[in-house]
């Protein structure tokens, strides 16, 4: 170890926080030199003269007893909540996130699975029908439902689909243009 | 009721937990409020402060320092928010001064002012980072390590902090005050 190495860990070697074989090279060095032994000296003597003027200015103070009432006062105000609403509250804080996130995933691909997907053979879709009378119009789309309810501590959740179809025939009359 | 079961109980928020905290840890979080902020009845709201936000928050404790050094930690961003408002009121005050055009008489000082005044002056002056490492170094006594985890920053910078410290603190304390006693002043000009 040289000077320089020494001088960046003399607060380690101060406080003895030097792995054993690090400590022992520091104690090599300083039998040998005496200038890294002044500056040991030097800082152990600011230590001792720093905390004995922070003891002497600080040492003797004490919390006034109010402070200490006070703050037993204000927390006796405030209501403990049930353990069972703290546990949920805490169930909620945690999971709110994971779960809104989750929920919407699903219904993200939901939408991707019944709305971009083409329809089946024979399934009339949303392909207008024209006719001599007017237009016919044939529309089924799904909706996706998430629900969520608490149920013992617990969330119990389900996402389901309603299939809706509206069958119109709209009464226009139709004239060909030639 | 040791270390352990104090932060049970105070995560039970058990109301004979927090005279405990008071009991155990009001003194001495007191004492380095005084320090950390040079005026005893802004150090009495801080440790009130300190000890309400950590009743509340017990729950968040994780056991991974000591009750001690979590408190600290809350009570040193609550001072550093403590000067960076009073910055703000100085400024205000002295916009107010000036619009009402009156002078007005030093505040009365406390006892911790009045007692150790040239220590504390010293400490005001200094910029709050490194007084914040001073007073965790030669009044908490903490090791660099635990210095550096306190205040969430490097050994290195920790290290840095100190040196300018006590650099400035000898160069501002007075002569019979200084870190070296009465043949201080040779070694003031050495540093």
């Amino acid at each position: 170890m040289n000077c320089r190495r020494f001088q960046l860990e003399i607060y380690e070697y101060l406080d003895r926080s030097l792995s054993p074989r690090a400590h022992a090279a520091a104690e090599e060095h300083l039998s040998a030199c005496a200038a890294c032994r002044q500056m040991v000296s030097r800082e152990r003597q600011i230590a001792q003269s720093l905390s004995e003027k922070f003891r002497a200015a600080a040492g003797s103070l004490q919390l006034p007893p109010e402070v200490g009432r006070r703050v037993i006062a204000a927390l006796a105000e405030q209501r403990p909540a049930p353990d069972e609403e703290q546990g949920m509250a805490i169930f909620w804080r945690r999971w709110a996130l994971p779960l809104a996130i989750a929920a919407s995933g699903l219904l993200l691909l939901a939408g991707f699975f019944f709305f971009v997907r083409p329809p089946g053979p024979g399934v009339p879709h949303s392909q207008p029908q024209v006719s001599q009378d007017g237009v016919s119009v044939h529309l089924s789309y799904v909706v996706p439902i998430y629900t969520f309810r608490r149920e013992d501590g617990f969330v119990i959740d389900a996402l389901t689909y309603q299939t809706n179809i509206i069958d119109e025939r709209l009464g226009v009359k139709l004239t060909r243009l030639q | 009721m040791d270390e352990q079961q104090l932060a049970q109980a105070l995560r039970r928020q058990d109301p004979g937990a927090a005279q405990e905290l008071v009991a155990s840890c009001g003194d001495r979080l007191f004492r380095s409020a005084c320090l950390l902020c040079g005026n005893e009845a802004e150090a009495q709201d801080l440790v009130q402060e300190t000890l309400l936000q950590a009743v509340r928050s017990a729950r968040r404790f994780g056991g991974r320092s000591s009750i001690y050094t979590w408190l600290h930690g809350i009570l040193l961003n609550l001072t550093r928010r403590y000067h960076r408002d009073r910055k703000r009121i100085i400024y205000d005050e002295e916009l107010a001064r000036r619009e009402a055009g009156t002078v007005e008489e030093n505040p009365s000082r406390l006892d911790f002012e009045t007692t150790s005044g040239a220590l504390a002056a010293t400490l005001r002056q200094l910029s709050e980072p490194h007084r914040e490492v001073l007073v965790l170094r030669f009044y908490q006594e903490m090791k660099i390590h635990e210095i550096a985890a306190c205040l969430g920053i490097s050994k290195g910078t920790v290290k840095s902090r100190l040196h300018y410290a006590i650099a400035e603190m000898q160069r501002r304390l007075p002569g019979e005050l200084n870190l070296f006693g009465a043949c201080g002043t040779e070694e003031k000009a050495k540093r």
